[in-house]
């Protein structure tokens, strides 16, 4: 059956809509737009890749797209504030270290097992499980949290 | 038995094996201290869950659905690679000539049955089809631009200046506060239909008296896409729960910067 391209939508909008707002929902709804729509062409246009599955690719292409969106925005002056306990856990989230925000969302919002976490972001599970803790840590309300870093991100995805 | 911060971690992600998993839950059983910090970490993977809408925000209403519901979860048959898209694009081929055909061999039996029993066919009527196109958000605020917009004297409901026109919109729309556009002034607002519940619709006027109305409406369905009627265009974007489209008789490029002022 022929689609109509006004009306239908790619079945992995939704999902991956939701992630790439956790992830850079503070850039703005079209960011997002953008993003989305990027990795499903990207995750498409790229050859099989070894060991990773369509889902994980996607998953791939989108995390590179946004940290390249995320070194080209400036920095916002108020990352330099250490996170406190009475903030917005939103807040906090959307505060976290790009690095650690990312393997926390590929598990508690996408659901990746960490195995496939980090065959998305091609590192290690134990440096994959590292993220997750880090991320934990930072979110907990306990203490305030160091700042932020702005780490080399194009160092560790292709 | 040796208990890592790891397979804490592990534990709450569902990442154990079940043996494992238990001697984890029984280690904790003994250390409530411990169990509180694993369930708050349970409780962040919850509360993240929460904080972003479900998948099915994104998509498409069923009034305009063409593909079949897909699951919360994406399923690996989503991803289909060349080789089977082709195969399934030849699958729909075979589909659509089958239906054609069995339409066809219809069609000529209605026709002979017709031929047989009436002396004189009488000429059909013209059947005129109508194709309604699904009106998005920022075709309403195009309308609505068009309705109220230049009325001179009831452009809006409520003025800026009135004190009750955050909790009216807040009432009626669910807009917990009137955004603000950098190099434009509020008129006012007022109440117009949007796709499912009201919309806010608010109309603002830059420097050079150019009026421009900003709409607001619950989120539905897929993410809201840009329109344009004339003289009018209408940037739509979704943030924070809502589809947002920004209308007016100015240049696409200055809405864009307008509606960056907004947040978009």
């Amino acid at each position: 059956m022929v689609e109509d391209p006004v009306t239908s939508i790619d079945p992995r909008t939704g999902e991956l809509a939701r992630f790439a707002g956790a992830l850079a929902g503070a850039a703005g709804a079209w960011a997002v737009d953008e993003l989305t729509a990027g990795a499903i062409v990207a995750a498409d246009e790229t050859t099989e890749q070894a060991g990773l599955t369509p889902r994980e690719r996607l998953y791939r292409e989108l995390i590179r797209l946004n940290r390249r969106r995320a070194l080209a925005a400036p920095p916002k002056r108020e990352d330099d504030a250490p996170l406190r306990r009475a903030e917005d856990f939103a807040r906090r989230v959307e505060r976290l270290p790009l690095e650690d925000k990312e393997a926390l969302l590929l598990v508690a919002l996408a659901r990746f097992s960490y195995e496939e976490a980090a065959r998305a972001l091609d590192i290690a599970p134990r440096m994959f499980a590292e993220r997750v803790m880090r991320a934990r840590a930072r979110l907990d309300c306990g203490q305030p949290v160091a700042p932020p870093r702005r780490p080399n991100y194009l160092r560790l995805v292709k | 038995m040796t208990i890592a911060d790891r397979d804490l971690h592990a534990f709450v992600d569902g990442e154990l094996p079940e043996a494992r998993r238990r001697e984890v839950a029984q280690w904790l059983a003994e250390r409530p201290e411990v169990a509180v910090r694993v369930a708050a970490w349970r409780s962040q993977n919850e509360a993240i869950r929460r904080l972003f809408p479900p998948a099915s925000a994104f998509r498409p209403q069923p009034a305009v659905r063409t593909l079949p519901p897909a699951e919360d979860a994406i399923r690996d048959s989503d991803f289909r690679t060349p080789a089977r898209r082709q195969r399934q694009r030849s699958a729909n081929a075979t589909a659509m000539v089958m239906i054609a055909a069995a339409f066809a061999i219809g069609a000529a039996i209605v026709l002979a049955r017709e031929i047989a029993t009436a002396p004189r066919l009488e000429p059909a009527p013209a059947v005129a089809v109508a194709t309604v196109e699904p009106a998005g958000v920022a075709q309403r605020a195009i309308a609505a631009w068009r309705a109220y917009a230049n009325d001179p004297t009831h452009a809006v409901e409520i003025a800026a200046g009135d004190p009750s026109l955050g909790e009216w919109l807040m009432k009626r729309t669910g807009l917990a506060r009137t955004p603000e556009m950098a190099g434009a002034r509020l008129v006012g607002a007022r109440v117009t239909p949007g796709a499912d519940r009201p919309a806010a619709f608010l109309l603002y006027e830059t420097g050079d008296r150019a009026r421009i109305a900003l709409v607001v409406e619950p989120a539905l369905g897929a993410p809201p896409t840009s329109a344009s009627g004339g003289e009018i265009a209408a940037r739509a974007w979704r943030a924070d729960g809502f589809d947002h489209a920004l209308a007016g008789p100015i240049s696409r490029a200055r809405l864009d910067s307008l509606a960056e002022t907004l947040g978009r």
